[in-house]
This record gives C-alpha cells, sequence and structure tokens, in this order.
C-alpha cells in the first residue's frame, strides 16, 4: 500500500475514534434538533456528527501542512515543529469556529440548559467552545501525526 | 490554605521529586504543558460548580490551584506510563511499544486522575452541574463521565505532552 493511502486511512481510524469517543461523552452539554439530523448512534448523538468531525480534521490538517510546506519550503511533514505547531493551532480554532458558528445559526443544535456559558458578541459562540476548538488543534494533529510514523515506518 | 489546596501542593511534590529527574527534564515538562494548563480548567469551568469555601484563590472562575493540578497529573500520569512501560515491555514483547504505551497512558491517566477526583469529590471541592448522565461508579461515586474524560486524554494528549517535552529539552 502506498505510504500516502495509509496516511489517509490512519487518519480516517483516528478520527472515527475521536469522533465516537468525544461525542458519546458530551452530548449532555448539547441539544441536537432530531427533525435535522437522520440516524442517531446508539441513541446518543447524530450519525452526521462523524462526518462534521471528519471534516474539520481532514480540512484543517491540510490547511495547516501545506501552509507549513509552503511557509518553510519542506517536502516532508515533521512529528513537531513550533511552526507546524501553531499552524495547527490556528486551522483547527478557525475551521471549528467558523462551522460550529454557521451550524448554531442554522439551529442545527442548542447548548445545554444550567451551563452559565459565556457567549462572544457578534460571532455569538461561547467562549469555552471557541477554547476548545483551538485546544484541539494543539493537542490533537501531533498524536495523528506520531500513530501516522509508527504505522507507516 | 485550604484541604483540597494543600492536596494540590502535596500531590505537585510527589510529581516533582518522583521520579528522580534532571532539572532540565522538569522544566521541560512544566514548559509543555502549562498553557495547557492554565486553559483547560477555564474551558470546562461552567461544568463544575465550585465551592468557595474550600478555595482561597480564584481566576476566571476557577481556582487558581487547579493549574498546578494538571501540571502535575498530566507529567505524574506520563512518567508513571513509562515506567510501566519499561517493566512490561519485557513481558510483553510480541507487542509494538507504541501499541503498549497506548495501554500504558490510558490506563495510568484513568487511574491516578480518577483517584485525585474522588480525593476532590471527597473534600467538597465542588459539585457537579453537568456530567452525570452516564451515571455514578458505585462505592467511589463520582460520575462515569471523568475516568472517561482522563482515558481520552491518555489516548488522545499524552502523545503530544511527550513530544512537546523532548523538543523543548532538545
Amino acid at each position: 500500500m502506498k505510504k500516502s493511502k495509509k496516511h489517509i486511512i490512519i487518519d480516517i481510524i483516528f478520527i472515527l475514534i475521536y469522533a465516537i469517543y468525544w461525542e458519546s461523552i458530551s452530548t449532555e452539554f448539547w441539544i441536537y434538533d432530531r427533525r435535522i439530523y437522520g440516524y442517531f448512534i446508539f441513541n446518543r448523538f447524530p450519525l452526521s456528527l462523524l462526518v462534521f468531525w471528519a471534516f474539520v480534521f481532514f480540512i484543517s490538517l491540510y490547511i495547516s501542512e501545506t501552509l507549513y510546506k509552503k511557509l518553510t519550503k519542506k517536502t516532508e511533514i515533521p512529528l513537531f515543529d513550533k511552526k507546524l505547531y501553531l499552524l495547527d493551532i490556528i486551522a483547527f480554532g478557525l475551521m471549528g469556529t467558523i462551522l460550529e458558528a454557521l451550524t448554531y445559526r442554522w439551529n442545527w443544535f442548542e447548548y445545554g440548559v444550567n451551563l452559565h456559558w459565556t457567549f462572544v458578541p457578534i460571532i455569538n459562540l461561547p467562549i469555552n467552545a471557541i477554547m476548545g476548538y483551538f485546544g484541539i488543534g494543539a493537542l490533537i494533529p501531533t498524536t495523528v501525526r506520531f500513530y501516522r510514523s509508527k504505522v507507516c515506518k | 490554605m485550604q484541604k483540597p489546596e494543600i492536596f494540590i501542593i502535596i500531590f505537585f511534590l510527589i510529581y516533582f521529586f518522583f521520579p528522580i529527574r534532571s532539572w532540565v527534564v522538569k522544566k521541560g515538562e512544566i514548559i509543555a504543558v502549562i498553557i495547557f494548563a492554565f486553559f483547560l480548567p477555564i474551558t470546562i469551568q461552567p461544568v463544575w460548580d465550585y465551592n468557595h469555601s474550600q478555595w482561597t484563590l480564584f481566576i476566571f472562575g476557577v481556582p487558581v490551584f487547579f493549574t498546578l493540578y494538571w501540571i502535575a497529573l498530566v507529567f505524574f500520569s506520563i512518567n508513571i506510563s513509562d515506567f510501566v512501560l519499561k517493566i512490561s515491555s519485557k513481558k510483553f514483547s510480541g507487542i509494538k511499544l507504541h501499541w503498549l504505551n497506548l495501554l500504558t497512558d490510558t490506563f495510568s491517566f484513568c487511574l491516578i486522575g480518577t483517584l485525585c477526583e474522588c480525593i476532590f469529590h471527597s473534600l467538597k471541592s465542588y459539585d457537579y452541574i453537568k456530567g452525570t448522565e452516564l451515571g455514578f461508579i458505585p462505592i467511589l461515586n463520582v460520575p462515569l463521565i471523568l475516568p472517561l474524560g482522563y482515558i481520552g486524554m491518555g489516548i488522545f494528549a499524552a502523545h503530544t505532552f511527550r513530544i512537546k517535552r523532548k523538543e523543548k529539552i532538545i
């Protein structure tokens, strides 16, 4: 199997594990509009959210890795580099926030009651959700690359 | 100083002096995790209702000592995981090291994190506003979401911290 194909398969497996894990434990914090979504996994979260996470991950990884290659004029993506790390955080933070803002504006979900979220004006999202996406960018892509490097060795 | 804060200081000292390692390594660990340790409690702050009589210092509605707790928790768990890996790698030589490391990470984060949460809970440091839907663990009486959250950290974040620590040292 080609290296790039293996990369994609590892990315998909990792993203699916992450998405199922995250959505399973965090359902309590959001209320999904059941008229909009179709099938619910374990009757807890919509199947389409797996597509959402795959989209966020693939686009963000693509943006950060492409920008890194262009900025540093390198052809290979290292396991860790400070510039790449910063690009990961920015790409995930921005992509996640944009998609979350759009889906929230379209009333695809609501934030759980009782939680004292502080909303950011204009984009109308809780600051915690935005910080969460930047946090994902700081933690997950490096782990994805770690497993890529180990499995594709 | 209140009981949970004393517990965090003791936990931090245990982490800091065990296992014995150079100051450079310790510095690398702290640098690698400090931003995460500061922002994580603030990000997940709405989930908890902190008992104000049990904490003295707050920043953005979160007890300041939690930053110290997360620094200690992350690298204490990683160090324990590495120690367990060292012992078990000879026994399980058939399994690739990174998969074995995944198991030891999951185990150590879950065990240490849940134990600390039990102590916080017994000291009445906070109540849970959310996170109880999955139910409680019998005897320990803490929400099931907590060990699951720590398992997630072991799976998805441990290697990032390890790599960051290495980069800082080199």
